[in-house]
C-alpha cells in the first residue's frame, strides 16, 4: 500500500507528474534564516523548482505569514506571492479532521495550527507535507498516529518530511 | 533573523491564533479561515483551489 500511494504522489524525471507539496509556514520562514544555511538551502530548492513541485498552502499559512512582523513579514509575503502556491480552502471536514487529531491526542489542542496543517494536507490528498516543525509535525509519533487515523477515516496520508528529505541536490 | 528567533516568533503567532479560535464552532472556523484567505488572496496573488477541481486534483480520498 505504501508504495502504491508513494508512487502515485512522487514522480521524478522529465514528463512525469509534479509532486504535490503542502509547504508549512516554517519552511517559508526558514528561507530567511541567517544562521541555518543548510535548511535555507533545502527550502530554496523546494520553493524554486516549479518544474517538479506543485506547492500548496492553506488559510493557516496565510494567517501566520500575515502576522509575521516588519520587514521580515513583508519579504516573506512577497516571496509567497512570487511563487504562487495554490490555496486550499477551509471546509467543515478539514476542521473536523483537525479536531479529531486533537481528540486522539496526536498533538495538544493548544497547538491547533500545527494540527490544521496536517489536516489540510490529508483532506486534500497532498502527497507531501514539508515542515521544519520538529516539535509537533515532523515526528515519528505524529506520522504514525496520523496515518492510523487517516486510514480509519478514509483519507490518504501525506509523507511528512523536512525539505532536506524531499529535495534533490545538485550532484 | 536567526532560526531560533523565527521558531519563537511562529510559536507566539500560533499561541495567539489558538486563543482566537477557542470556542468557535466548525462552521465559524471555516468561515473565518476562508474570509481571511480571501482578504489576502489578491495581495498575495493566490489561486484558490476551485470546487470543481477538488474531486480530481489533488486526489482527496481513496
Amino acid at each position: 500500500m505504501f508504495f502504491v500511494l508513494f508512487s502515485d504522489k512522487i514522480s521524478v524525471g522529465p514528463n512525469m507528474r509534479k509532486t504535490s507539496v503542502y509547504v508549512e509556514t516554517s519552511v517559508w520562514n526558514f528561507l530567511f534564516a541567517e544562521d541555518a544555511a543548510y535548511r535555507r538551502s533545502a527550502a530554496e530548492i523546494l520553493i524554486s523548482r516549479n518544474d517538479i513541485y506543485e506547492l500548496y498552502i492553506s488559510p493557516i499559512v496565510i494567517y501566520e505569514a500575515g502576522k509575521c512582523p516588519g520587514e521580515f513579514g513583508e519579504v516573506l509575503r512577497d516571496t509567497i506571492r512570487k511563487r504562487e502556491p495554490i490555496n486550499l480552502p477551509a471546509e467543515d471536514a478539514v476542521i473536523e479532521l483537525s479536531r479529531e487529531y486533537v481528540r486522539r491526542e496526536i498533538i495538544p489542542g493548544r497547538f491547533i495550527d500545527d494540527v490544521a496543517h496536517i489536516a489540510y494536507a490529508s483532506y486534500y490528498g497532498i502527497g507531501v507535507l514539508a515542515s521544519y516543525n520538529f516539535k509537533h509535525i515532523v515526528k515519528v509519533k505524529t506520522k504514525s498516529l496520523v496515518a492510523l487515523v487517516n486510514n480509519l477515516l478514509g483519507y490518504t496520508t501525506p509523507q511528512i518530511v523536512s525539505p532536506e528529505e524531499l529535495v534533490e541536490y545538485e550532484r | 533573523m536567526k532560526g531560533k528567533e523565527i521558531d519563537e516568533m511562529l510559536h507566539k503567532i500560533r499561541e495567539e491564533h489558538s486563543k482566537e479560535l477557542e470556542g468557535l464552532t466548525v462552521e465559524e472556523e471555516v468561515h473565518r479561515a476562508n474570509e481571511l484567505a480571501e482578504k489576502y488572496a489578491e495581495e498575495l496573488g493566490l489561486r484558490t483551489l476551485k470546487a470543481e477541481d477538488r474531486l480530481t486534483k489533488p486526489d482527496r480520498r481513496r
